[in-house]
């Protein structure tokens, strides 16, 4: 018999949780296993130890409250500073470009006729994205490239 | 919901463990007043609970799982009448001196606070694996592990001071 099947039965026996079989089958292996006894008898020293420990300092058995940890989730009060300094940003950011626009105006209209040229630095200054308007996503359009100059690659 | 068994049931319930509760609540607030109060609390949940249709499969056990946590709840309350642990030891006949034993506390106060109350409401209160399971709302093969478990720890320990005691003799 394992040392931990013995030091179970013999505590379980001890405080009358054994079943009469297997009880008997312990009283078997004692009675046959002269090691078994005295390793028995150890058993039930360290568990009278115990039972004096626990009965002269009752502090052992007092659990403490433990203090509930509740994840952190994104609650509505802590979203709303950060919404806030989100939205105050975009207020601000609206304002100015409003104010700075306003100085411009009119160039910006001019260059509002002004068909955007593509940029020509990349391979993609052939391709413009777009959004498409009927909710597709987003629309990729091949430029005209005829009037693109001609350009080697490195 | 049939209730002509509840006031013979908690009668019974009083008479078999108003006793042991108050040896519970002693051995953790001192102070009688306060003991008998929690006492008397216990058994008013627990006809709270029997009028609700709670009906556990260990009563006992249920009985001391309301009691520990008006308990636990005495402690975590604030500016409460509760007497400090140390009055409560100071009642108690000082303790012989003796090695054994102040080894295996010291083994036990390192094991998890669960394991400690399985010891606690083993020795002192004299529940069963069953009664121990429902009261702290755990399976009764986690109580009975966890006692082999912690008998064996005190065990590698005597064991230890023995061999070291040995060797420097």
């Amino acid at each position: 018999m394992k040392p931990e099947s013995l030091n179970a039965l013999i505590i379980d026996r001890h405080f009358g949780e054994l079943s009469p079989e297997a009880e008997e089958l312990l009283e078997h292996h004692l009675a046959t296993h002269v090691e078994a006894r005295a390793e028995a008898e150890r058993i039930l020293q360290s568990l009278n130890v115990a039972r004096d420990a626990v009965l002269r300092h009752p502090e052992l058995g007092s659990v403490p409250v433990e203090p509930i940890v509740v994840p952190r989730v994104a609650t509505r009060s802590a979203i709303m500073p950060w919404l806030a300094r989100a939205a105050a940003l975009a207020v601000l950011a609206g304002v100015g470009g409003f104010f700075a626009g306003r100085s411009n105006v009119e160039d910006t209209a001019a260059s509002a006729e002004k068909t955007p040229e593509p940029r020509r630095e990349s391979p993609w200054a052939k391709y413009r994205m777009s959004f498409d308007p009927a909710g597709e996503g987003v629309q990729v359009v091949r430029v005209d490239t005829g009037n693109l100059e001609p350009r080697s690659m490195p | 919901m049939d209730t002509t068994n509840q006031p013979p049931l908690l009668e019974r319930l009083f008479t078999e463990s108003a006793e042991d509760l108050t040896r519970y609540f002693a051995r953790r607030h001192g102070g009688e007043d306060v003991v008998q109060d929690l006492v008397q609390e216990t058994f008013l949940q627990m006809a709270k609970g029997m009028s609700d249709g709670k009906s556990p499969k260990c009563v006992r056990g249920y009985l001391f799982g309301i009691a520990r946590h008006l308990s636990q709840a005495a402690w975590g309350r604030r500016n409460d009448k509760v007497v400090p642990f140390d009055a409560v030891t100071s009642q108690v006949p000082a303790p012989t001196q003796d090695d054994r034993v102040e080894a295996a506390r010291e083994t036990i106060s390192m094991l998890a606070p669960v394991q400690r109350e399985i010891l606690d409401l083993r020795f002192a209160q004299g529940l069963s694996y069953a009664e121990i399971a429902e009261a702290l709302g755990i399976p009764v093969g986690t109580v009975r592990s966890r006692l082999h478990h912690a008998v064996a720890e005190v065990r590698h320990r005597l064991e230890s001071e023995l061999n070291s005691s040995t060797h420097e003799t």
